[in-house]
C-alpha cells in the first residue's frame, strides 16, 4: 500500500562532503541546476507560497549540504514554518523547485513518502504520543517497512531494542522508558520528540524551534545533542533563541518576508545592515 | 504486554464457565435450566458484545466515532438473513419454492440478480463478510483519505446509517422493506427452533465473541495497536513518522466492520427477525455508549457495557416504559461527563484502593509486564 | 477586494436565483388557467409525513367560490312559493327552484344554493323554514324569524345533476359579483364545468372589464364551440385561434380529439395550439418544482442557522438542536391553546416566546452538559444526543406521545395569487421570506454586534479574546443560547407545515446537520446556499424517481460530496475551521 522509498545509493563519505563544503564557497549564480541538486541533498530553489494574497514565502531558495548543520532565523512571520511545511510536503507552493538527494521531487511526494525517503520532522509545539510510553513513542517511529501488514507482524529484534537504549541514552530519557509520554516534562517532551526523529533514521532533520520554553541547562543538552548530530545528519534549525543559535551555528540563514535576507557565518549575519534593518527596525515602527 | 495477559485469562475464564453452565443446563438434564428465551437472548447479547467490541476497536484505539456501526451490524444480519429466507424454501405462505414471501408478495417473478447464489451457506457466509467490509473500504476509504475526521467523520457516518435506512425501507429493494425477514425456518436443513439448535447458536456466539476478543487483543498488543492509539493521540505525528495513517484507519474500519458483521448474522436467526430498524441512527449510538459506559480502550468494558445496557433495556424497558428513555438519556449524560474511564476505569480504581488497604503490592502498571 | 468579492458571491447567486425564480413566475403569466398540484410534497428529507397544502391555484373542477356572506339583507324579494316548491318531495319542483334561485341575485338565495351543494341546508319540517348547519349548530335562513333551532331537521338532498346545476348557478353568479378577486376565481372555475350557459358568458364578456376574467371567459367561449358539434368549421378554427393566445390546461383533452378528427384543417390548428400549451405546461411545472424546491431548502436553512451557529461557529455537536425546534413548535401550540380565539396572533406571539424558551433551555444545556466537554466534541454529541432522549420523552409523556393540533392562520393558509393561471401557497410564501429575514438578523448579530464580534473573538483565539476582556464563558452560554433560540423560531416556522409531536425534531436533525457541513463548517452564507441547493435538488429529483429515493440520492450524494470536499461548498480559510 505504500509507495517503496525511493532507493538511496552512493552516499557521499565524509571526505565527499569536505570536498562539497569547499565547492560551496566558489558556488556561482549561474551554475547549472542539475549539478547544484547532485551536490545537495535539500535545494530549494525560487519557493512562492501565498495563502489567499498573503504572501509567505516569496522566491525563497535555500541549499543544505550532507551533514551540515544550518540555522534558519527570522522575525515572526518570515516564512520559516512554512518552509517547513514546503519541505515535508504540507504545504504545495505556487511555484519553485524543491529536490531531495538529487531524486526525490519533495512537491510531488506526500509526506508519508517524504518522510520514508529520510526526512524528519519535530513540530514547533512538541508533539509526541501523550498515551503511549516513551519506549513505545520510540518502538513506533523505528525505521521500518511500515505497511499495515508489516506493522501488524513487527516485533523488535535485538539490535533494534539497542538502537532504542542507544537512542534513549542520547536524548536523556533512559530512565523514563517506561514512563506515560504525557507525563513527561515540557523540555523531555522536545528530546523525546528529537528522539522520535532519530529513530526514524532520517538524513534530514528539520527541527522547529526545539529549545522554545527549555531551562537552561535543558538547553545545554539540546545543543550537545545537536552538536552531536552534526556529520551523521543534515540539520535545519529554526529558532529564535539567539544565544543557542550563537552556540550550534556555523551557518545562518535569515529569513525575511518569505525570503533569505542574508546567510553567513553568525557575526557576518548579526552585522548585516539589512538584518539590523530587518529585526530593529521592524520593531521600532 | 503479551496478548494473554490478565484481562483476556478471566475474560475467558467467564465466559467458558457461563457458557458451560448454560450449555450443560440446558442439555444435561431432563428439565433444561434455563429456557430456550434464556438462552437466545443472552446469544443476542454476545452478538451485541461483539459489534460492541468493534466499535471499542475505531473509537476506543483509534479516536474515531462511527455512529453507523449498526450498519455494518444490520447487513451482516442481512446477508446471512438472505441466506436463512431462502432455506425457507416452499414452506412459506405462499409456497415458493425459490421466491421469499415477501417477493411473491410484492408480484416479482424471479430473483434479483444479487440474490443469486443465497441458497448456499458459504455463500452466505462469504456475504457476511464482504458486504460490511466492502461497504467499510469504500467509505472509510473516501473519507480518510480526504481526511474527513473527527466530528465530520461521525456525522458522516450516521448519514450513512441514515441513508441505508431509508434504501432499506424501500420494498423496491428486494429485501423486504418495512418487515425486513423473519418467520425462518431452518439452518442448513436443521430445525431453527430446536433447542439444540439455540444452544449452538449461542455457542457459537459466544466463540465470535472470544475469537473477536483475541484477535482484537493481538491488534492492540502489535505495534499497529501502537499506532492505532499514536493516531489516536496525534495523527499528524503519525504521518511524519512514516506511517500512512489512511491506510491503517481503512484497514482497523473494515476489520471492525467484518466483525460487527459477523455478529450481526449470528444475531438474526437469535432474534428471528431482521428488520431496517438496525439501520437507525440511535442504535448505533446506543451501543456506542455500552462503550463509553463500560469504559472504552479497553475491550471488555465495551463487552461487560454492552451486556449491561441491553440487559437494562430489556428488563426497563418492559417494566418502565416510560421511565426507560428517560433513564437511557440520563446515562448517555452521565456516562460521557462523568464517568470518562467507564466501568473499567472505576474497577481499576477501586481494584487499586484495594490493593492499598490490603497493603499488598502494588497492581502492576500493564507496561510492566512487557520486558 | 478580492475577500469581499467572495463573500459577497454566494449572495449574489442568491439574489440571482430569486430572481430568476420571479421572472419565471411571473412569465407565463398573462394567459389562462390554473393548473392542478402536481404532488402533496412533504417538507424534508427526513421524514413520514406533512400536510398537503401545497396547491397551485384552485382546484381543478367545480367547487364555487364561497358566496358573498355579508349580512343577509332584511326583506329580501324571495316569494315565498319559490322556497315552498324547494320544500317539494318532487324533484321536479326543486329543479324549478333552484333554476328560480338562479335567477335571483340576493345573497339569502345564494346561501341557499350554496348550502344545498354543500348540503348544509336543512328544512324543518314542522315549520317550513330553512336552516343553515354550521360548526356547532344550526342557524336560521328563512323566514326572517322562527326559532333559533330547528325541531325536526332534515337535510335538503339534491342529486348529482342538480349539483352540476348548483356549481354552474353559483360560478356565475359570482361572475357578476363586485369583487374582482372573486370574479376571478370564479370564472377559472367556469372554465372546468360541463354545463355553462354559453349565452350568459358571452353577455358577461361583453361588460367584464378585467383582462384575467375576460380570459378565463374566452375559453369558456372557444371550448364552448369547439364541442358543439353544430357550430360551423370557421367558427371552430377561430375559436382554436383564440385558445392559442390563451393558457387553457382545461382544454387539453378537447385539442388532443381534435388533433386526431377528420378534418385536416381542424387537427393541425389543434395540434398546434396542443403544442404551445404543452411547451408552457412544462415551463409552469419547472417554476413550480423551483418553488418547491425553495420552499424546502429554506425549512432545512431554517434549522441549520442555529446549527451553524453552535456548531459552524462554536464547534459544539448538539444533537438535541432539533428538540429545541421542537420546543418552538410546542410554543406555538401552547399560545393557540391559550388564546384559541386568534390563532394568528399566538403564533406571532410564540416567535418571541419560543426564542427565548429554546435560549434558555439551550443556555442551560450550555451550562450543565456541554461546559464540561468542551475540548471533547465527541463526547459533547454523545451527551446532547441523551438530552435529545430526555427531552423527547418529556414531550411524549408531559403532553401527549401524539401530535398536537396546530392552527394554520388565515394568512398563512391562503394562496398567492400571481395570475390566473399561478398561484403560490402563502404559507411558504412567507416561510421563504421568514426563513431569509431570519438569516439576515443571525447574520447582522454576527457581523454587525458587540455580541457577534465576541462570539468570533473566542471562536478563533479564545486565550487571546480572554486577555483582551472578552468574558469567554459567558460568550460560550450567550452563543449557545442564541443558537437554541434560533432553533426554536425554526420550530415556530415548522409547526405550520408539519405535524408538531415529540418526534419533530428528530426528524431533520440528520439533514440539517448535513446541510451546515455541506454549506462549510463556519459560514453562513454557506449554509444558506447549501440549505436551498439541497431543498432544490431534492425537488428536482423528486419527478424522476419517487421522494424516497430522491432522498437517499441527496443523501449518498452529500456524503460523498464532503468526502471529497470536507470543507463543504464554501470552505472557510484557516485553522479555525479545522477539529
Amino acid at each position: 500500500m505504500t509507495a517503496a522509498p525511493p532507493k538511496i545509493e552512493s552516499q557521499p563519505g565524509p571526505a565527499k562532503v569536505m570536498a562539497g563544503a569547499l565547492e560551496n564557497s566558489l558556488a556561482l549564480p549561474w551554475e547549472p541546476k542539475a549539478l547544484r541538486r547532485r551536490k545537495h541533498i535539500l535545494l530549494l530553489e525560487g519557493i512562492t507560497v501565498s495563502f489567499e494574497g498573503f504572501v509567505a514565502l516569496n522566491n525563497l531558495s535555500l541549499a543544505l549540504r550532507e551533514g551540515e548543520l544550518r540555522c534558519v532565523i527570522g522575525p515572526n512571520g518570515a516564512g520559516k514554518t512554512t518552509m517547513m511545511d514546503v519541505i515535508t510536503g504540507h504545504t504545495r507552493p505556487d511555484r519553485g523547485e524543491a529536490w531531495y538527494m538529487d531524486s526525490v521531487n519533495l512537491l510531488e511526494a506526500d509526506e508519508v513518502a517524504i518522510n520514508q525517503a529520510g526526512i524528519g520532522r519535530k513540530f514547533q509545539k512538541p508533539s509526541v504520543f501523550e498515551s503511549l510510553t516513551v519506549g513505545q513513542n520510540l518502538e513506533l517511529a523505528l525505521k521500518a517497512r511500515k505497511t499495515v501488514l508489516a506493522t501488524l507482524r513487527a516485533r523488535l529484534s535485538g539490535e533494534e531494542r539497542d538502537f532504542l537504549a542507544q537512542t534513549l541514552t542520547l536524548i536523556n530519557l533512559a530512565d523514563h522508558r517506561d514512563q506515560v509520554a504525557g507525563s513527561l516534562s515540557h523540555g523531555q517532551k522536545q528530546w523525546l520528540e528529537i528522539g522520535l526523529l532519530l529513530a526514524q533514521k532520517p538524513r534530514v532533520l528539520l527541527l522547529d524551534e526545539p529549545v522554545a520554553g527549555l531551562t537552561v541547562k535543558e538547553i545545554d543538552r539540546t545543543t550537545e545533542l545537536l552538536l552531536s548530530l552534526e556529520g551523521h545528519h543534515s540539520l535545519i534549525v529554526v529558532e529564535h533563541d539567539m544565544t543557542f543559535v550563537r552556540s550550534i551555528a556555523r551557518k545562518v540563514t535569515v529569513l525575511h518576508q518569505g525570503a533569505v535576507l542574508a546567510e553567513g557565518d553568525m557575526d557576518e549575519v548579526s552585522s548585516h545592515p539589512a538584518v539590523v534593518e530587518a529585526y530593529l527596525g521592524g520593531e521600532t515602527c | 504486554m503479551a496478548v494473554f495477559d490478565r484481562g483476556l485469562k478471566i475474560f475467558s475464564l467467564v465466559l467458558a464457565l457461563g457458557v458451560g453452565t448454560i450449555i450443560f443446563g440446558c442439555l444435561g438434564f431432563e428439565r433444561p435450566l434455563f429456557s430456550t428465551l434464556t438462552v437466545g437472548l443472552l446469544g443476542k447479547y454476545l452478538c451485541y458484545a461483539v459489534l460492541a467490541l468493534s466499535i471499542d476497536l475505531v473509537w476506543g484505539y483509534m479516536g474515531i466515532l462511527s455512529l453507523g456501526h449498526g450498519a455494518f451490524f444490520a447487513l451482516g444480519g442481512y446477508a446471512f438473513g438472505m441466506y436463512l429466507m431462502r432455506q425457507i424454501g416452499a414452506q412459506g405462505v405462499y409456497g415458493d419454492a425459490i421466491l421469499p414471501d415477501f417477493m411473491v408478495f410484492i408480484g416479482w417473478d424471479r430473483l434479483p440478480w444479487y440474490w443469486q447464489g443465497s441458497e448456499y451457506f458459504i455463500v452466505a457466509l462469504l456475504l457476511v463478510i464482504v458486504a460490511p467490509g466492502g461497504l467499510a473500504l469504500v467509505f472509510g476509504w473516501t473519507a480518510f483519505r480526504s481526511r474527513v475526521s473527527g466530528v465530520y467523520f461521525s456525522i458522516m457516518s450516521q448519514a450513512l446509517t441514515y441513508a441505508l435506512l431509508l434504501a432499506f425501507y424501500l420494498n423496491s429493494l428486494g429485501f423486504g422493506g418495512n418487515n425486513g425477514f423473519t418467520d425462518f425456518k431452518s439452518i442448513l436443513g436443521l430445525d431453527i427452533h430446536s433447542p439444540s439448535m439455540i444452544v449452538s447458536l449461542f455457542g457459537a456466539s459466544a466463540l465470535l465473541l472470544w475469537l473477536a476478543a483475541l484477535a482484537a487483543r493481538v491488534l492492540v498488543t502489535s505495534r499497529l495497536g501502537l499506532v492505532m492509539m499514536a493516531i489516536r493521540d496525534n495523527e499528524e505525528r503519525v504521518r511524519f513518522a512514516g506511517y500512512k495513517v489512511e491506510n491503517v484507519k481503512v484497514a482497523i474500519f473494515a476489520f471492525s466492520a467484518i466483525l460487527a458483521g459477523l455478529g450481526g448474522a449470528l444475531y438474526v436467526p437469535q432474534a428471528g427477525i431482521i428488520n431496517p430498524s438496525l439501520f437507525a441512527p440511535i442504535f448505533s449510538i446506543e451501543m456506542v455508549v455500552c462503550v463509553a459506559l463500560g469504559g472504552r480502550g479497553t475491550l471488555y468494558g465495551a463487552i461487560i457495557g454492552a451486556f449491561v445496557v441491553n440487559y437494562a433495556k430489556s428488563r426497563l424497558s418492559t417494566a418502565v416504559p416510560d421511565l426507560w428513555p428517560f433513564l437511557l438519556g440520563a446515562l448517555f449524560v452521565l456516562v460521557t461527563v462523568f464517568g470518562r474511564e467507564g466501568a473499567m476505569g472505576f474497577g481499576r480504581q477501586i481494584g487499586r484502593q484495594i490493593g492499598r488497604w490490603l497493603g499488598g503490592p502494588k497492581l502492576k502498571a500493564p507496561e510492566e509486564e512487557r520486558a | 477586494m478580492p475577500r469581499l468579492f467572495f463573500l459577497n458571491f454566494p449572495a449574489r447567486a442568491l439574489l440571482l436565483s430569486l430572481g430568476l425564480a420571479l421572472a419565471l413566475a411571473t412569465l407565463p403569466t398573462d394567459r389562462g388557467l390554473a393548473q392542478a398540484d402536481p404532488s402533496p410534497a412533504r417538507e424534508s428529507l427526513a421524514g413520514v409525513s406533512q400536510s398537503g397544502e401545497s396547491q397551485v391555484a384552485g382546484s381543478p373542477f367545480g367547487e364555487p367560490q364561497e358566496p358573498p356572506t355579508a349580512d343577509l339583507a332584511a326583506g329580501t324579494d324571495l316569494s315565498a312559493p319559490v322556497l315552498a316548491s324547494l320544500q317539494s318531495s318532487k324533484v321536479g319542483d326543486r329543479d324549478a327552484a333552484i333554476q328560480e334561485l338562479g335567477l335571483d341575485f340576493s345573497p339569502l338565495s345564494s346561501q341557499i344554493l350554496a348550502g344545498l351543494l354543500q348540503g348544509r341546508l336543512h328544512l324543518d319540517r314542522a315549520s317550513g323554514a330553512f336552516y343553515l348547519e354550521e360548526e356547532g349548530g344550526f342557524r336560521l335562513l328563512w323566514p326572517e324569524t322562527g326559532p333559533s333551532t330547528p325541531e325536526n331537521p332534515r337535510k335538503v338532498a339534491v342529486n348529482n345533476r342538480q349539483r352540476e346545476t348548483l356549481e354552474g348557478l353559483l360560478n356565475s353568479r359570482a361572475l357578476r359579483d363586485p369583487d374582482l378577486e372573486r370574479r376571478r376565481r370564479a370564472a377559472a372555475a367556469l372554465i372546468g364545468a360541463t354545463k355553462v350557459d354559453l349565452a350568459l358568458i358571452q353577455n358577461l364578456l361583453t361588460q367584464e372589464a378585467d383582462e384575467r376574467t375576460r380570459d378565463s371567459l374566452r375559453v369558456i367561449v372557444a371550448l364552448g364551440a369547439l364541442r358543439d358539434s353544430g357550430s360551423p368549421l370557421s367558427a371552430k378554427l377561430a375559436a382554436l385561434q383564440d385558445l392559442e393566445g390563451l393558457y387553457a390546461p382545461a382544454a387539453q383533452a378537447d385539442l388532443k380529439l381534435l388533433a386526431q378528427g377528420q378534418e385536416p384543417q381542424l387537427a393541425q390548428a389543434a395540434s398546434r395550439v396542443l403544442r404551445r400549451l404543452e411547451a408552457r405546461a412544462q415551463h409552469l411545472a419547472l417554476v413550480e418544482t423551483f418553488f418547491f424546491g425553495l420552499s424546502l431548502g429554506s425549512v432545512l436553512v431554517l434549522i441549520a442557522i442555529g446549527l451553524a451557529i453552535t456548531f459552524g461557529v462554536m464547534g459544539v455537536i448538539n444533537m438535541a438542536h432539533g428538540e429545541m425546534a421542537m420546543l418552538g413548535a410546542y410554543t406555538v401550540w401552547a399560545l393557540q391553546t391559550l388564546w384559541p380565539q386568534s390563532p394568528g396572533l399566538a403564533l406571532l406571539l410564540a416567535l418571541p416566546t419560543a426564542f427565548v424558551v429554546a435560549g434558555l433551555v439551550g443556555g442551560a444545556i450550555e451550562l450543565t452538559v456541554i461546559r464540561p466537554l468542551y475540548q471533547r466534541p465527541l463526547e459533547t454529541l454523545l451527551a446532547t444526543f441523551g438530552l435529545s432522549l430526555i427531552l423527547q420523552q418529556a414531550a411524549r409523556k408531559g403532553i401527549s406521545s401524539m401530535n398536537v393540533p396546530v392552527t394554520t392562520p388565515g394568512f398563512m393558509s391562503g394562496q398567492w395569487l400571481i395570475s390566473s393561471n399561478f398561484s403560490l401557497s402563502q404559507g411558504r410564501v412567507i416561510i421563504i421570506l421568514f426563513c431569509l429575514l431570519v438569516f439576515a438578523v443571525v447574520y447582522l448579530i454576527m457581523r454587525k454586534t458587540r455580541l457577534g464580534l465576541e462570539i468570533r473573538a473566542v471562536t478563533q483565539n479564545r486565550a487571546m479574546a480572554r486577555a483582551l476582556g472578552v468574558p469567554s464563558s459567558r460568550v460560550d452560554t450567550l452563543t449557545f443560547a442564541l443558537g437554541s433560540g434560533v432553533a426554536g423560531i425554526s420550530g415556530v416556522a415548522l409547526s405550520q407545515l408539519t405535524n408538531v409531536g415529540p418526534n419533530l425534531g428528530q426528524d431533520y436533525i440528520v439533514d440539517s446537520f448535513m446541510v451546515v457541513v455541506f454549506g462549510g463548517v463556519g459560514n453562513l452564507w454557506g449554509t444558506l446556499v447549501g440549505g436551498l441547493i439541497i431543498g432544490l435538488a431534492n425537488k428536482f429529483l423528486e419527478p424522476l424517481n419517487g421522494a424516497m429515493l430522491a432522498k437517499i440520492t441527496i443523501m449518498v450524494g452529500l456524503i460523498l460530496f464532503i468526502q471529497r470536499h470536507p470543507r463543504g461548498l464554501f470552505p472557510q480559510r484557516g485553522r479555525v475551521a479545522s477539529f
